[in-house]
C-alpha cells in the first residue's frame, strides 16, 4: 500500500520517555478541580455559579458567550470555594472556578443510559454537541458544532478526516482512544458525517497503526457509510491539517473524489461527539498522556477536566528528580506552565515533564547558518533569514518572504544548534507584519 | 503552588540536534588528532603552535567582547561557544609545523579581528577565517611560508617538475622518486604487507610511498603531517553528523575525477593518467573537503546549491593544484568558493525559498 505524505522538509519525531499509548487508566478523582471558563478558541465562557455554590457532577458551571465559545460543564460535585483569575500556559488571564469535591456523583459509576439519535434531525444533533460543551480536544478547542455547522452550510465540498496520523509521541491519549474506543469514535464519525453534511469520508492513518482502524472501518461498512483508507507517514508533522491535505490530496490524485477543503477530527473529540450524543454525557473527563524523562511511570490517564497537573503526575508515581520544565501538549508545540496547580482542560492532550538534561541545552547563543532550519520546515520557508529579518524589526519584509505561511511546527527550531526562537519570532513577525 | 525549580519558554522545550558549542567542541577534539600525530615527529613543535593559537585566539576574543561590553566569563557566550577555538586549530592545521609562532600569532588576529569580527562574528563572516587568515600569511610572509616548506615533498615536486622531470606514467610518486625522495622504511614494510595480502587477492600493487602521505615524518602542513589522524577524526565527523556528507564526498569526486583525467599531464603521463590516491593524500585536500567547504557558516544551505558550490570547488582545487602549480590549491579553492557563496545563496533564495512563498 503507498504512504503519502508531504513533499518538504519534516523531521522524524521519536520521544522514549512518552508512555505507549495501547491503553489508559482511570485516574482518581481530584479533590481539587479548577474550571477555567476559557478552554477553547474564541470568547470565554461566563459563569454561572458563583462562591459558596454546591454544584453537581455535568452541571452547567459556565454558559458560552458568542459563536466560537463553548459550554463548561463540572467534572466533579462539589461546591465552589473560590472564583479566581488563572493565568492559561497561552498567558490569556481567564476566569477558573476553584471546586472542592463534596457530595455524590450523577454519572459515576451509574449504567449510562443510551439515547438513540437516529431519528433526530442535523440541528438537534448540533445542539446537542453544543450543550455539552464538545469542541476540537487539540489545539486551539475550536467548538466542533460550529465547525459541523460551517462545513454544512458551505458551498464548497468538505472532506471529512478522521485524524488517526500519530506524528508525535506524545499523541499517546489519542492512540490510547482508538485501542479502546474504537466504536465510539466509529460512531462519533457516523454523527459528525450526518451533522456535517460531509461530501466524502476519509480515515488518515499513519503507516503504524493501520491495524487500529480496522473496527472503525468495519463499524462504518456495516452502517453503510463509505470510508476510503488514507496511510500516512508518521513524519512530523503530518498531523497538521495543511500537510494533511497535502497527503490527502496525492491519496485522491486520479480518483473521483473532489473536495476544497479537509475537516480533520482526532480520536478524543470523534469519542467526545459520540459520548455527548449517545450517553448524553458533557465533556468533563479526557485521555491525557503523562510522562517525560522525570515522571517515574509515564502512562495515559482518563482524567476528570479540572484536575491539577500535579495530581496527574502524583498518579504516575510523581517525580524521580526535579523537572526542570513542565509543557502542556507536545514538546515540540507545547506551552510551558511554571505552577503544577495549572489544569488539565478540554485540550491538554499530554503533559510532560522534563529534566535539564533531556531539554538538550536552551541558551540562545549566535546562528552559525548550519542551513538545519531550512531543510525541514515543511512550507519551504527561509526560517534563518525571517528571525534576521525579525531581529532587526524588518516585519513588513518578513511578511513578504511568507512568514504568514508558517504554522508553528517548530519543526526549524527543534533542530537549531544555537536554540535560536524561530518558531516563536516568525509567528509573531506573521501577527505584526499581517497587522502593519 | 509554585515551584520555583520549573522554567517557563517558548516552544520547542526539547530539541533533536546538539547544540552549537557542543558540536565546536567535539570539531576542536578532532582537530587535535592531526596535531598530536604530527607532533610524535616533531618535537611538539605543532603542539606548540596549536598552543599559542588558542591561547591567542581566546585573549583576543576576549578583548573584542571586553571592547564590545560583552559580559565576562562565564557568562561571555562567545568564548565558550568554542568557535574561535576550532577556527585557531583549523589555521595552525594549515600552516608548516616549523614556522615562526609569532606568525601565528598574527594570522590569528587576523582570523578573530579582521574576518571574524569586521562582519558581525559567528555566523555572519562571509569567508571562512582560517582559509582568510591562511591566505594572509601565505602572501605575507611568503619567504617564511616557503622557507618553512623548503624540505617538503610537494617544494621537491614542483621543482622537479620545473626542472622538466618527468615520467611516462604521469605519477607524481614517480617524479619524486627520480627526484631522489625515498619512502620511509615503515612505508616499505607496510605496503609490501599490503600488496601480500589484500592487493593480492585483486592482483594490485601498490607503490611505494604511499603510506608515509598518512605518517609523514618530512617537514609540511601540519594537518599533512597528521593525515592518519585527520582520517580517522573524518569518520567521527560524519558519524556525529557535524559534517553533511554529501559535501566532502562531491568536493572529493570533482577532484579526483578531474585529476584522474588531466593530472597526469603535468608529470608526463596522458590523459587519463593521472595519480588519484596522491591527489587525495596531499596538499591539505582532505581538511579543505571534511572542514573548510563543510563550514555551515561560510557555505551554502540547501541541499542542491551546497552539492554544487562542493563540486564547484573541487574542480577549483584541480585547476589552482595541477594548472596553477600550486600545491595547495585545495585550500586555495575554499576563499574563491566562498567569494561565490553570497551569489549562490541569491541562487537559493530565487530557486528555492521565493517560488514556495509565492505559492
Amino acid at each position: 500500500m503507498k504512504i503519502h505524505t508531504f513533499t518538504r522538509g519534516g523531521l522524524m519525531y521519536r520521544d522514549d520517555t512518552a508512555p505507549q499509548g495501547a491503553s489508559s487508566r482511570i485516574a482518581f478523582l481530584p479533590t481539587i478541580a479548577v474550571l477555567p471558563m476559557l478552554q477553547h478558541s474564541g470568547t470565554p465562557a461566563s459563569p454561572v455559579v458563583f462562591c459558596g455554590d454546591t454544584i453537581k457532577e455535568g452541571m452547567v458551571v459556565g454558559r458560552s458567550e458568542g459563536k466560537e465559545s463553548a459550554v463548561i460543564h463540572a467534572s466533579i460535585p462539589g461546591k465552589v470555594v473560590k472564583n479566581v483569575v488563572w493565568r492559561m500556559p497561552d498567558g490569556k488571564d481567564s476566569s477558573a472556578l476553584v471546586v472542592k469535591l463534596e457530595g455524590s456523583f450523577e454519572k459515576l459509576g451509574k449504567r449510562r443510559e443510551l439515547f438513540s439519535w437516529n431519528g433526530m434531525s442535523s440541528a438537534d444533533l448540533q445542539r446537542t454537541i453544543t450543550e455539552k460543551g464538545v469542541v476540537e480536544m487539540e489545539n486551539r478547542g475550536r467548538s466542533v458544532a460550529d465547525l459541523l455547522s460551517k462545513a454544512r452550510n458551505s458551498n464548497v465540498k468538505t472532506l471529512i478526516v478522521v485524524n488517526a496520523v500519530f506524528d508525535d509521541e506524545w499523541l499517546a491519549a489519542e492512540r490510547a482512544v482508538l485501542a479502546e474506543r474504537a466504536e465510539a469514535v466509529a460512531e462519533g464519525v457516523e454523527i459528525v458525517m450526518k451533522v456535517s453534511s460531509g461530501s466524502a469520508l476519509v480515515l488518515s492513518v499513519s503507516k503504524e497503526h493501520q491495524m487500529l482502524a480496522t473496527p472503525i472501518l468495519d463499524f462504518l461498512s456495516a452502517r453503510g457509510i463509505h470510508a476510503s483508507l488514507a496511510v500516512l507517514s508518521s513524519k512530523y508533522p503530518q498531523r497538521n491539517i495543511r500537510e494533511l491535505e497535502i497527503a490527502l490530496r496525492s491519496f485522491y490524485k486520479g480518483s473521483a473524489t473532489e473536495f476544497d477543503n479537509v475537516l480533520p477530527f482526532g480520536m478524543s473529540t470523534l469519542a467526545a461527539v459520540h459520548d455527548a450524543v449517545r450517553f448524553n454525557m458533557p465533556l468533563i473527563e479526557r485521555y491525557v498522556a503523562i510522562g517525560g524523562d522525570v515522571v517515574k511511570h509515564p502512562a495515559v490517564l482518563r482524567v476528570r477536566i479540572g484536575t491539577r497537573i500535579g495530581d496527574a503526575i502524583a498518579e504516575c508515581g510523581g517525580f524521580i528528580e526535579e523537572p526542570s520544565r513542565i509543557i502542556i501538549g507536545s514538546p515540540l508545540t507545547g506551552r510551558s506552565v511554571y505552577d503544577l496547580d495549572s489544569p488539565i482542560t478540554k485540550t491538554t492532550s499530554a503533559v510532560v515533564a522534563v529534566s535539564r538534561r533531556k531539554m538538550g541545552g536552551t541558551t540562545v547563543r549566535a546562528c552559525v547558518g548550519c542551513g538545519n532550519c531550512r531543510s525541514v520546515c515543511p512550507v519551504g520557508l527561509d526560517p534563518e533569514r525571517l528571525h534576521k529579518l525579525i531581529m532587526l524589526g524588518r516585519y513588513e519584509e518578513a511578511t513578504d518572504e511568507g512568514a504568514a505561511s508558517c504554522h508553528g511546527c517548530a519543526c526549524c527550531a527543534a533542530v537549531c544548534p544555537s536554540r535560536l526562537p524561530l518558531r516563536a519570532s516568525i509567528l509573531l513577525s506573521a501577527d505584526k507584519g499581517g497587522r502593519s | 503552588m509554585i515551584d520555583h525549580g520549573i522554567s517557563v519558554g517558548s516552544a520547542p522545550h526539547i530539541f533533536e540536534v546538539r547544540t552549537s558549542s557542543h558540536s565546536m567542541w567535539i570539531l576542536s577534539a578532532c582537530l587535535c588528532a592531526p596535531i598530536i600525530q604530527s607532533s610524535f615527529t616533531d618535537g611538539f613543535s605543532s603542539l606548540l603552535l596549536a598552543m599559542v593559537a588558542v591561547t591567542t585566539a581566546l585573549a583576543m576574543e576576549s578583548v573584542l567582547e571586553l571592547v564590545r561590553g560583552s559580559p565576562k566569563f562565564p557568562q561571555n557566550l562567545a568564548l565558550t561557544d568554542g568557535s574561535v577555538i576550532v577556527s585557531a586549530l583549523v589555521l595552525v592545521l594549515l600552516l608548516p609545523n616549523s614556522i615562526h609562532p609569532l606568525v601565528v600569532v598574527f594570522g590569528v588576529i587576523f582570523a578573530v579581528l579582521i574576518v571574524k569580527h569586521s562582519f558581525g562574528g559567528l555566523g555572519s563572516n562571509w569567508l571562512n577565517p582560517a582559509a582568510g587568515a591562511w591566505l594572509f600569511l601565505r602572501f605575507t610572509w611568503s619567504p617564511l611560508f616557503a622557507g618553512a616548506l623548503a624540505r617538503s615533498p610537494l617544494t621537491l615536486l614542483g621543482a622537479s617538475v620545473s626542472k622538466g622531470v618527468i615520467d611516462p606514467s604521469g605519477s607524481p610518486m614517480a617524479v619524486l622518486k627520480i627526484a631522489g625522495w625515498k619512502p620511509s622504511p615503515v612505508d616499505e614494510k607496510v605496503t609490501m604487507w599490503f600488496n601480500n595480502t589484500f592487493l593480492a587477492f585483486w592482483g594490485a600493487e601498490l607503490p611505494t610511498g604511499y603510506i608515509d602521505l598518512l605518517t609523514s615524518p618530512s617537514s609540511g602542513l601540519i594537518v599533512d603531517r597528521g593525515l592518519l589522524a585527520f582520517v580517522l577524526a573524518t569518520v567521527v565527523l560524519i558519524a556525529s553528523n557535524l559534517v553533511r556528507w554529501y559535501l566532502p564526498l562531491l568536493f572529493a569526486a570533482f577532484y579526483v575525477a578531474a585529476a584522474r583525467i588531466w593530472g597526469g599531464l603535468p608529470f608526463g603521463g596522458a590523459l587519463f593518467s593521472g595519480d588519484m590516491l596522491y591527489a587525495l593524500l596531499s596538499g591539505s585536500v582532505t581538511l579543505a573537503a571534511y572542514v573548510l567547504i563543510a563550514d555551515p557558516g561560510t557555505g551554502c544551505k540547501t541541499r542542491g546549491i551546497g552539492a554544487l558550490s562542493a563540486a564547484l570547488a573541487g574542480i577549483i582545487a584541480f585547476w589552482f593544484r595541477y594548472l596553477g602549480s600550486d600545491p595547495y590549491g585545495a585550500v586555495l579553492a575554499i576563499p574563491v568558493i566562498n567569494l561565490l557563496v553570497s551569489l549562490l545563496r541569491i541562487l537559493e533564495r530565487r530557486f528555492y525559498f521565493m517560488p514556495r512563498v509565492r505559492q
